[in-house]
């Protein structure tokens, strides 16, 4: 199968002008930096090492950020436009205009990469967590990597549902149980065990590290967590997709 | 060589039969409309472009370069139209400016007008600009002019022009036979039972002069009823027409859904069509016997004709013509 370039950069460049002329998408990753900046505000400024307690503000904020920012904002964003797409029949017009599907996906995904990354480097100074103790490689891989995971969800949900309300529906328990990974960590030992094999368990122990000062260290677990999940879901997305196509209707 | 070969297509969806006996040649430039359902239409077009095959007969494809226009397809209602426009031209590599052609689609002024922002008959020629973008050969559009005003339409006509004098072939079909009158130059209907019947058309201006006709031949038995519609006029055999029936001192053709006033007086047309069939089973009512399949008593005196067909029309017939249509087909 051939790709176009020039109709990756088409459909990309569609996609930026639908974004700028619909700012509603740009939502999520601005309320993730509004609310982790407004929450260090409200919350007390507790460290591990001196409550004695296994929590740190930071560290709890920078998790949180990254987990709404990569969950709500890369889940949503990506199977958002599908569903509105299918449902206002624009999609299939795209498609008969011989853009293949891949070439569709990939010119989608490249703008909110970009965001996603984005966010998440701009959520290190909003959290409290200082700059310079950052391994700027090992963070950017893993949310990077995080963030591609939450956008093959959000295209399968987006390629599976017919309408936008589908699509909301489909994702709301996955993005409340993705969301709680931080606070369910904290309070739940057994649970904060099997949070560990998902990817959102990753991204919390990442941010925790950092926040700790303890400095985060590649682990084989992480690695090979982050690799399945990214390897399980891009897999039943084309699952997905050579099922159903991209607009079946 | 024709552009497209359709040969006794047939297709069957879900054990039900959707298509049969379509027998269609499109050949280049040409402007074909074709009287059916969206559902129907919907297979046809897909059988066309070649996204699902027949379940009996042939088609012979002498182009990839078709592109459809479903009544449902949308815009990205967000944007302006040059920008809708220059996405699609760099997907189609068109490599002409687009504002050279806006006014050939009646859009210069609302060039940087939102899409949201426009008429249902500018929003048409937007799909119809972007379609031609890539060039192609074969048009598939479903019902274009739909709720359209007649400013639109005849914008819409004029678009239509360029796309033929670039030698594009359109085939568009819709529910209704006013819409493909102003469209196309040959007319097919669709009829499930018998499958894809032409229709015989004549262009006011295509007329024959009067010294010409009186050398012609004038062949016996041929008899049509004819509706005069916009600047056409069109020929309807008895056995297409359902049953006549009279509106206001009018004389309405009805045939599927649709009906067509013709000039021709009731008295007139029963005396031209009794011999093909009809008959005068109510003062305002003449009915194609080959049509009724039921004849129904809902009390001593009152009796109804129930005709053949999804619509189930019922008509009256009074007690004495019961009588005179029971000597008739002797039942």
């Amino acid at each position: 199968m051939s790709l176009s370039l020039n109709k990756i950069n088409a459909v990309l460049q569609l996609r930026l002008k639908l974004m700028l002329s619909n700012l509603s998408l740009l939502f999520t990753p601005i309320f993730a930096i509004g609310f982790v900046i407004i929450m260090g505000s409200l919350l007390p400024n507790l460290d591990g090492g001196e409550a004695g307690a296994p929590f740190s503000t930071s560290g709890f904020l920078l998790s949180f950020g990254l987990i709404f920012n990569i969950a709500i904002g890369g889940i949503s964003m990506s199977s958002s436009p599908i569903a509105e797409e299918k449902e206002k029949h624009t999609l299939r017009v795209l498609m008969t205009s011989s853009v293949k599907g891949v070439e569709y996906f990939i010119g989608s995904m490249i703008p909110l990469l970009v965001i996603l990354v984005a966010t998440n480097i701009l959520l290190i100074p909003a959290s409290g967590v200082a700059f310079n103790d950052i391994p700027l490689p090992a963070y950017l891989v893993i949310t990077t990597l995080a963030s591609l995971i939450s956008i093959l969800i959000g295209y399968i949900i987006g390629t599976y549902a017919k309408n936008q309300a589908q699509a909301s529906l489909i994702s709301t328990p996955i993005l409340i149980t993705l969301t709680s990974i931080p606070v369910l960590k904290i309070f739940n030992e057994n649970l904060a065990e099997i949070l560990n094999y998902t990817y959102g368990g990753v991204i919390a122990n990442l941010s925790d590290a950092l926040a700790a000062d303890r400095g985060y260290q590649w682990n084989v677990t992480d690695v090979s967590v982050l690799a399945a999940w990214f390897i399980a879901t891009l897999g039943l997305f084309i699952y997905i997709y050579k099922k159903n196509g991209l607009d079946s209707d | 060589m024709a552009l497209m070969t359709l040969e006794n297509v047939m297709k069957q969806e879900d054990n039900s039969t959707v298509l049969k006996g379509i027998d269609l040649i499109i050949n280049e430039k040409s402007q074909i409309g074709i009287k059916m359902t969206n559902e129907e239409s919907l297979v046809l077009f897909k059988l066309i472009a070649g996204e699902l095959t027949p379940s009996s007969g042939r088609i012979e494809i002498g182009t990839s370069s078709i592109l459809t226009e479903f009544t449902e397809d949308g815009l990205y209602e967000d944007l302006t139209v040059s920008s809708y426009l220059a996405a699609f031209k760099k997907i189609a590599d068109f490599k002409n400016p687009l504002k050279e052609f806006s006014g050939i689609f009646s859009l210069s002024d609302v060039w940087n007008t939102k899409i949201s922002k426009l008429s249902l008959d500018q929003k048409k020629r937007i799909s119809l600009f972007r379609m031609s973008l890539f060039s192609p050969e074969l048009l598939l559009i479903q019902s274009p002019l739909s709720n359209s005003t007649a400013e639109g339409i005849e914008l819409y006509k004029k678009a239509l022009d360029h796309l033929q004098s670039n030698n594009v072939a359109i085939l568009f079909t819709s529910h209704f036979l006013e819409e493909l009158l102003l469209l196309s130059n040959d007319i097919y209907r669709y009829n499930h039972n018998i499958g894809l019947e032409k229709t015989d058309l004549a262009h006011e201006n295509k007329l024959m002069p009067a010294d010409e006709t009186e050398t012609v031949i004038k062949p016996n038995n041929v008899y049509k009823v004819s509706s005069k519609l916009a600047d056409k006029t069109i020929f309807f055999s008895p056995d297409e027409i359902d049953f006549i029936e009279s509106i206001n001192s009018v004389s309405n053709i009805r045939i599927g859904e649709e009906y067509f006033p013709t000039v021709l007086t009731m008295n007139e047309l029963e005396e031209k069509l009794t011999k093909f069939g009809f008959f005068r089973c109510h003062r305002s009512y003449l009915v194609n016997l080959q049509r009724v399949s039921e004849l129904v008593s809902y009390s001593k005196n009152t009796f109804t004709l129930i005709l053949k067909g999804s619509s189930k029309v019922n008509l009256p017939i009074s007690r004495n013509r019961l009588e005179a249509m029971r000597a008739l087909i002797e039942f």
